[in-house]
């Protein structure tokens, strides 16, 4: 088997002890002196690394990598209050079109001098076809004599 | 896929198609074989072929009311309702006159319309079938402009054993027989006085009473046609008033004309005390128009503006 590459004995080193024993790799690394050592010196490089303090942010580093970044557009304010006033208004209309006919301003009830004329009107409407005769005999039934 | 379940999908598809036309054109809708106007013909045949006796309920008016119906052949009948304060009216039609008189000894004369002149109505669809004073039913609706009508009718006889009217979605009347006994029925001929009756006009005395033609509405809601033209008197006693009336055979519109009548009346429109209907008033010339009908100030205010 050939040598691995740094790379990969780096991840082998990061394997489990109980797991590295079941990987081709170990085998050769218990029988290469050359790996074991490249394994030595990064497990002493890992250490140097962990033995380091950690760095100290500036400040300003976010401020910084901020004004780097793309800005993104801002949802619209108006836009979203649009499309609410235009829904309010087609309910508006919808309402109006359904009860304005009923709250417009109702027909002066006619005076006592056309009800002979709507009486002769029920009578004429008895001729119709589909006249219901009985309810105009209902209507009929109050009509007072002329004077 | 068999030639079977082809054949199957085929006849599937075809009667989905029909029942959807159904839906949408109720035109094509059909019961015993007789379409929506084939059965309001039918019924408007049977009112004047058909004999039977009828007892049954009405409501109009917000008054409830007892009503009994000998119905002749040749459509004359003899009607009696009776409301729930005791108030009756007698309605009838010997053929040649129609007349009602009541307990408040109004009565009235009008020389009746040959049912052939009367016009068919406007439109026509069938809504079901069902069962009504021990009859099978056919339940057909009628359109005219606001007015919308319910017609129950026997599906053996053609008679209308129910009727339900709306104006403007709200119902103002209602009748339904109870009891039905198809029989011979006699009428008796009309035995009122005929002064002040409605009586058919000729041009000449149209042109006697106005001092000119009988003005006539140019533009008339759908489906209504000139029915009648009638000469009485005027309720102030003035002789020499017009009626023209116009019917789809739904409803009724109604303008008496008078020329120079001393009856004090402004113009306007206004609703008669019965609700539905409106009397709307104008001066044309010389002749005072009163029109009358179950039609929207709108529509009466048009059919008054069109009056030439």
């Amino acid at each position: 088997m050939r040598c691995p590459t740094s790379e990969e004995l780096a991840a082998y080193q990061h394997v489990p002890l109980a797991d590295r024993a079941r990987m081709p790799l170990h085998r050769h690394v218990m029988h290469c002196a050359a790996c074991r050592q490249e394994l030595q010196a990064l497990a002493r490089t890992v250490q140097l690394l962990e033995a380091l303090p950690a760095p100290v942010l500036p400040d300003a580093l976010w401020a910084g990598v901020a004004d780097r970044l793309p800005v993104r557009p801002r949802p619209a304010f108006w836009p979203g209050w649009g499309r609410l006033a235009a829904g309010a208004g087609v309910a508006v209309a919808l309402a109006l079109a359904l009860f304005v006919p009923r709250l417009t301003t109702p027909l002066s009830v006619a005076s006592s001098a056309t009800s002979p004329y709507v009486a002769d009107h029920a009578l004429l409407s008895a001729q119709d076809t589909f006249a219901d005769r009985t309810s105009v005999g209902v209507v009929l039934a109050s009509q007072r004599s002329a004077p | 896929m068999t030639r079977g379940w082809k054949l199957i999908s085929l006849v599937l598809s075809i009667a989905l198609l029909v029942g959807l036309g159904c839906w949408r054109y109720p035109a094509l809708r059909r019961v015993d074989g007789r379409s929506a106007a084939q059965w309001l013909a039918f019924a408007e045949q049977a009112g004047r072929t058909v004999s039977y006796h009828a007892e049954g309920a009405t409501w109009a008016n917000g008054q409830r009311a007892h009503f009994t119906l000998e119905q002749g052949r040749a459509g004359c009948y003899t009607l009696q309702t009776t409301d729930a304060n005791g108030q009756r009216c007698t309605m009838g039609c010997d053929g040649h006159r129609l007349w009602y008189t009541n307990d408040q000894h109004a009565a009235k004369v009008v020389s009746a319309a040959p049912s052939s002149t009367t016009p068919a109505p406007v439109a026509g669809r069938i809504l079901g079938t069902g069962e009504l004073a021990g009859c099978s039913v056919v339940r057909l609706a009628v359109q005219s402009g606001d007015t919308w009508k319910e017609i129950t009718v026997d599906r053996h006889t053609g008679v209308i054993l129910a009727m339900t009217t709306q104006f403007r979605h709200r119902r103002i009347s209602a009748m339904r027989v109870e009891k039905i006994a198809y029989r011979d029925v006699t009428v008796h001929p009309c035995t009122l006085p005929t002064a002040g009756a409605l009586a058919t006009a000729t041009p000449a005395q149209v042109r006697k009473a106005l001092g000119r033609d009988a003005l006539q509405a140019t533009w008339l809601p759908a489906g209504m046609q000139l029915a009648q033209i009638y000469q009485t008197v005027c309720c102030c006693g003035h002789q020499g008033m017009i009626v023209v009336r116009y019917s789809d055979g739904v409803s009724t519109l109604t303008l008496s004309q008078t020329a120079n009548c001393p009856c004090e009346m402004g113009s306007g429109c206004l609703q008669a005390p019965s609700g539905h209907t409106l009397v709307a008033i104008r001066k044309v010339g010389a002749v005072r128009v009163i029109a009358v009908g179950p039609f929207d100030a709108g529509t009466m205010r048009k059919v008054l503006d069109s009056v030439r």
